[in-house]
């Protein structure tokens, strides 16, 4: 009820409301202003760059860290000597240039005169020899080690003082793009592997690591002395942590942070016409592992059943929300320069699934971890929906998974899906298909496929390459240890306040290249 | 995400007291509660959740193919629209009853006769049986339940064996409290002292002459526990702790599709309502038996 005294004390709260509602858009207006011309000088200075990543779980080591987030936090401080682009054409970047010898058994590597690390001293070919010594050596503890194994014998300073000589235990004409591999940034010589870097994280990349507040954010500055200073046009780049995916998006949404990964929920969430997207670049692939020795995996025809028995263009849609290509069951990226030919694309085909099965009944688990759950799902629904197939799902934690030890599930599961990130196709033979190879979940076996795999390394023509291609891409695929449905693409949904275009991916093969990038938020 | 475990809220003793004293007969509290709507509205909704369970395998339902469009919202084909997967949602919530009352049912039945058994015997004997289990109870109660949850799954695991074992550990020492409080208020009572100078064994003390008298206070904490087991179930599934994909469990369905929330809300809504229309009802029902028993 209103009565006499109640009604100016609400005319007076009224007029006051009014008062402060004036007073603060007048605020907002000159705050506005004052952003605005701040916003135009960060502007000149290319603005500063936030984004989400989850927080990496162990020491940030850059020589044995296998967590993407961790090689991102290192990354951009870092550089290594070479990257690729998201054609995957090769990049120089602290090398200038590189040269096999004319018996391939080495490769020169030119370095960029007058580098200097974050700290201010010169980096130099002692500093590359370390790192190189360290990642490949034979204590290492890099996942970048397997990259070098039974290929690289030895790194020294070449004949001049910025070369490095990378000599070889047998041609291997692909040699630079394992320069582009996991693990390759280039640290000081008196950097020790197993250190917390974080505590001193000296690096040559486009910027210095101001701040890690744990649980939190790193805050990075632009890096002066960067050799391509000029070109890095953000002023600060700021990572924060998030819990999940969720979180980003919302954050993403809310403008705090100026890019989210493309993901099915993304894509689903954002009408994505709204914002920029970067170029999607191939990643990786989703491999579906059968253990090649026991039944009734051991039967190629049931393998091949399997393979024919997946819808591979439903998968790219469900599981990767169209950023992928169907793939054939052979390693071979579509955007390598060799690509097979003569292997016929396998369609689901269930009329051939049954003549495959002869009327068997084949049950098995796949086992995998959380983050190719959706994968299993869609994988296990549509093997269950052709008569012949009981397939059931083992999600674990990727602590289980990856679990240490002779029984890890990873590596011994009858059927196992994991991730690989993109490799050379001989890499793949030698990790995946290799004889007694460590991470050979397949347990597959054939000599003839590692002759032709060596013998492809050491081609130099592209003629020669494209024969051998065709004969590993077909044992591949008929012999189907390993079922390929996909190669994935992966991009980032930007603001649109976020100008100008990423070279590469953002991982390690792209070397996390923000140059050309400003943002004017 | 919270669940009170029955009884851990120190019950009303002296309440208890009066409704066993004056409580109705039997057949005249089965009529009283027919005659209350959302009594039988309860009951309604947990049998359906039942036949649910049991029955959607007979009807066609299913809940693990792919029977339309990625995330289509609810048509007259799918009228709870589908998942992420093209999984109808309908199916799917229908099919979840099943871990739902696999679990909560048995675990609460568990703890139950655990917790019954165990307050009857600390009300009976009393001295230092009585102070040592009311005291370890304590104990156990003042533990965050979903804390202490997660601990028993890290040492049991997430079978359905040792969840209904886990369920009944956590819900046991509440039950226990309030049938020790319960059989404290019988003791008192002639037709006990009756019974011993009969020369009765306790054992008939106990199950023939106590039990049938805190039997009331036992249904309704069972009913209050079924209910209390059904959210802590689901909450495990919600934290990867139960159920593992494919499966239907509304947790699981709730923690995987909660991504698409702001465009397939139909993904999330339904399954909560699975659990929440399930959770609503085993306590309504708890409450019409608790008030007819007075």
């Amino acid at each position: 009820m209103i009565t006499s005294r109640t009604r100016p004390r609400r005319a007076t709260r009224i007029a006051l409301a009014a008062s402060v509602a004036a007073l603060s858009v007048l605020l907002a207006a000159c705050s506005s202003g004052g952003g605005s011309s701040s916003g135009s000088s960060s502007s000149a200075s290319g603005g500063s760059y936030t984004l989400g990543l989850a927080e990496p779980t162990s020491t940030i080591d850059p020589e044995t860290t296998g967590d993407y987030n961790a090689m991102y936090v290192v990354g951009l401080a870092s550089e290594g000597l070479i990257s690729q682009n998201s054609k995957g054409v090769l990049q120089p970047r602290l090398a200038s240039s590189w040269k096999a010898a004319s018996d391939g058994l080495s490769w020169t590597v030119t370095l960029r005169k007058n580098v200097k690390f974050s700290n201010g001293k010169a980096l130099g070919a002692k500093d590359v020899v370390a790192t190189f010594d360290s990642i490949a050596g034979k204590d290492s503890q890099s996942p970048g080690a397997s990259s070098f194994q039974g290929i690289l014998k030895s790194v020294a300073p070449g004949s001049t003082a910025d070369t490095v000589v990378f000599s070889l235990d047998r041609p291997f004409s692909d040699f630079p793009y394992l320069l582009t591999g996991s693990n390759t940034t280039i640290l000081p010589a008196s950097y020790k592997a197993g250190t917390n870097w974080i505590k001193d994280p000296v690096g040559a990349g486009q910027f210095i690591l101001e701040k890690y507040t744990p649980g939190q954010s790193v805050t990075y500055k632009k890096n002066p002395d960067y050799w391509d200073a000029k070109h890095v046009k953000l002023s600060a780049v700021t990572i924060n942590f998030y819990a999940d995916a969720q979180a980003q998006l919302l954050a993403f949404q809310s403008g705090e942070i100026d890019q989210v990964a493309y993901s099915p929920t993304v894509a689903s969430t954002l009408k994505v016409a709204d914002y920029r997207q970067t170029t999607p670049a191939y990643n990786k692939f989703d491999g579906i592992f059968l253990n090649v020795k026991q039944a009734p995996l051991d039967d190629v025809a049931v393998r091949q059943a399997i393979a024919l028995a997946i819808d591979r263009k439903a998968i790219v849609k469900s599981v990767y929300a169209g950023q992928a290509t169907v793939a054939d069951d052979y390693l071979y990226f579509p955007n390598y320069a060799v690509q097979p030919d003569g292997v016929p694309q396998r369609e689901q085909d269930l009329a051939k699934v049954k003549q495959l099965l002869g009327g068997k009944k084949v049950r098995f688990t796949i086992t995998t971890l959380t983050d190719e759950k959706t994968l299993a799902e869609v994988v296990q629904q549509q093997l269950n929906a052709v008569p012949g197939f009981d397939v059931s799902i083992k999600i674990l934690t990727s602590a289980q998974y990856y679990a240490d030890g002779a029984s890890t599930p990873w590596l011994n599961a009858p059927v196992t899906i994991t991730n690989w990130a993109q490799r050379l196709p001989s890499q793949y033979v030698n990790l995946l298909y290799k004889t007694g190879a460590a991470w050979n979940a397949s347990k597959y076996s054939n000599p003839a496929l590692e002759k032709l795999s060596n013998q492809y390394d050491e081609a130099k023509t592209t003629a020669e390459k494209q024969t051998l291609a065709d004969r590993i891409a077909t044992i591949e695929n008929t012999d189907t240890a390993v079922i390929v449905p996909a190669f994935a693409t992966g991009s980032y949904v930007l603001q649109k306040t976020v100008k100008g275009t990423f070279s590469g991916p953002q991982d390690f093969p792209g070397g996390f290249d923000f140059r050309g990038i400003s943002n004017s938020k | 995400m919270t669940a009170t475990i029955p009884g851990s809220a120190a019950p009303a003793v002296d309440s208890l007291q009066a409704d066993a004293s004056e409580a109705a007969p039997g057949g005249s509290r089965f009529r009283s509660l027919l005659r209350r709507p959302s009594f039988i509205v309860s009951v309604l909704i947990v049998v359906w959740w039942v036949v649910a369970a049991i029955g959607w395998h007979l009807v066609g339902l299913q809940p693990y193919a792919k029977t339309g469009e990625l995330l289509a919202s609810p048509t007259w084909a799918h009228p709870f629209g589908t998942d992420n997967l093209g999984r109808d949602m309908f199916a799917r919530v229908v099919a979840g009853a099943g871990p739902a009352l696999l679990i909560g049912p048995f675990g609460a039945l568990l703890a139950t006769i655990i917790g019954g058994a165990l307050g009857l015997v600390a009300g009976y004997y009393r001295g230092v049986v009585d102070t040592l289990m009311m005291r370890f109870f304590d104990v156990l109660l003042a533990l965050p339940s979903l804390i202490f949850l997660v601990v028993l799954v890290g040492a049991f695991g997430i079978g359905p064996g040792a969840l209904i074992l886990i369920v009944g550990i956590l819900f046991a020492p509440g039950i226990a409290r309030i049938i020790r409080a319960a059989t404290l208020v019988e003791m008192g009572k002639s037709y006990v002292t009756a019974a011993k100078l009969q020369g009765e064994r306790d054992v008939r003390i106990l199950f023939r002459e106590l039990l049938p008298n805190v039997l009331p206070n036992l249904v309704i904490q069972a009913t209050l526990s079924l209910a209390a087991a059904v959210f802590i179930t689901a909450s495990l599934s919600f934290l990867g702790l139960g159920s593992q994909p494919p499966s239907a469990d509304w947790g699981l369905a709730i923690n995987e599709n909660r991504v698409y929330l702001q465009t397939a809300w139909w993904t999330v809504v339904f399954p909560a309502v699975g659990v929440a229309s399930l959770v609503v009802a085993a306590n309504l029902i708890a409450d019409n038996i608790r008030e007819v028993s007075r």
